[in-house]
């Protein structure tokens, strides 16, 4: 299936599945999928925080998942950290990293799922990619 | 599709670009995808300055591009540093392009870290916590190998690179 997202200008820029995404279920029981059934891709931003229940991020192929219960004032934090190791060499690696958690106030927590489906919790997220073995 | 960063490289006096580049082989000429055998560093020079840049060619839906490190791995051999204007602390904003040169840099003055810097250490819009929102360029990185005259030969450096992509 394609996915496609709607830019400011109205046209469409067409966006690769990702192997892990996220799910936001709001309180109503409505919910939000970051890959719509539609073909529509949806960006964070595009999440209504104030009304969630709980945020799921999903692997694809195995549906395994890390769920967050929602709490008034938490923001979602997820992004993808994208790391090229031994440039220019034969051995050149393209790692993406995913990024989900939360921040509540002052307290964060960050989840880092490596490509080997290990996944490292943090408080903070300047963790050196060194720590992951990768 | 995610979003399309790549590096690209600046040469002579009128900084002509070359995107995409495949190596950050140095050597004593400024010139792209340089072959340091063809142009090795003798012991007790400099190589010519690298000036590259980040740049994301696409954003594939994304919202922001930030948090650009880099960082070198594999020990460079005795008297021989390799030189950045890349650090996480007393950034110096953005660096404004001059001829490569083979004299001590003037902006490439701090040692590359040798491992992951595990924050950002090359800026946007001249601050480490700069971000595209758009297809764009970082600021630039500038690099240089200094030898001293017991330098030894043959030493070999491998170059890594990071970035964070919010959707």
């Amino acid at each position: 299936m394609q996915y496609f997202y709607t830019e400011a200008d109205g046209s469409l820029t067409e966006v690769q599945e990702e192997r892990w995404f996220w799910i936001a279920v709001y309180k109503d029981g409505t919910f939000l999928s970051q890959f719509g059934d539609d073909g529509v891709f949806h960006r964070v931003g595009e999440i209504d925080q104030d009304e969630l229940e709980r945020v799921f991020l999903v692997e694809s192929e195995t549906a395994r998942c890390i769920v967050i219960n929602w709490v008034d004032g938490m923001r979602l934090i997820h992004k993808y950290r994208n790391v090229v190791l031994n440039v220019g060499t034969e051995d050149e690696r393209h790692i993406r990293i995913y990024i989900f958690g939360w921040k509540l106030g002052e307290n964060y927590q960050y989840h880092f799922i490596l490509p080997n489906g290990n996944i490292f919790t943090s408080p903070t997220d300047n963790v050196p990619t060194t720590s992951f073995n990768l | 599709m995610a979003a399309t960063v790549r590096i690209n490289e600046y040469n002579g006096a009128g900084a002509t670009e070359t995107g995409g580049i495949t190596n950050t082989n140095m050597g004593s000429t400024d010139a792209v995808n340089l072959d340091p055998v063809a142009f090795p560093i003798t012991n007790g020079n400099n190589s010519y300055e690298k000036w590259q840049k980040f740049e994301v060619t696409a954003m594939g839906g994304s919202s922001s591009i930030n948090n650009l490190q880099v960082w070198r791995t594999t020990a460079l051999g005795a008297n021989c540093t390799h030189l950045t204007n890349a650090r996480t602390s007393s950034y110096g904003g953005a660096a404004s392009f001059t001829t490569p040169t083979a004299s001590a840099s003037a902006v490439a003055t701090q040692t590359m870290p040798s491992s992951d810097p595990g924050a950002a250490n090359l800026g946007i819009a001249g601050s480490l916590a700069g971000s595209l929102t758009a297809t764009g360029k970082s600021d630039y990185l500038v690099m240089q190998l200094q030898t001293t005259a017991s330098a030894t030969a043959g030493a070999t450096m491998t170059m890594n690179y990071q970035y964070d992509e919010t959707a």
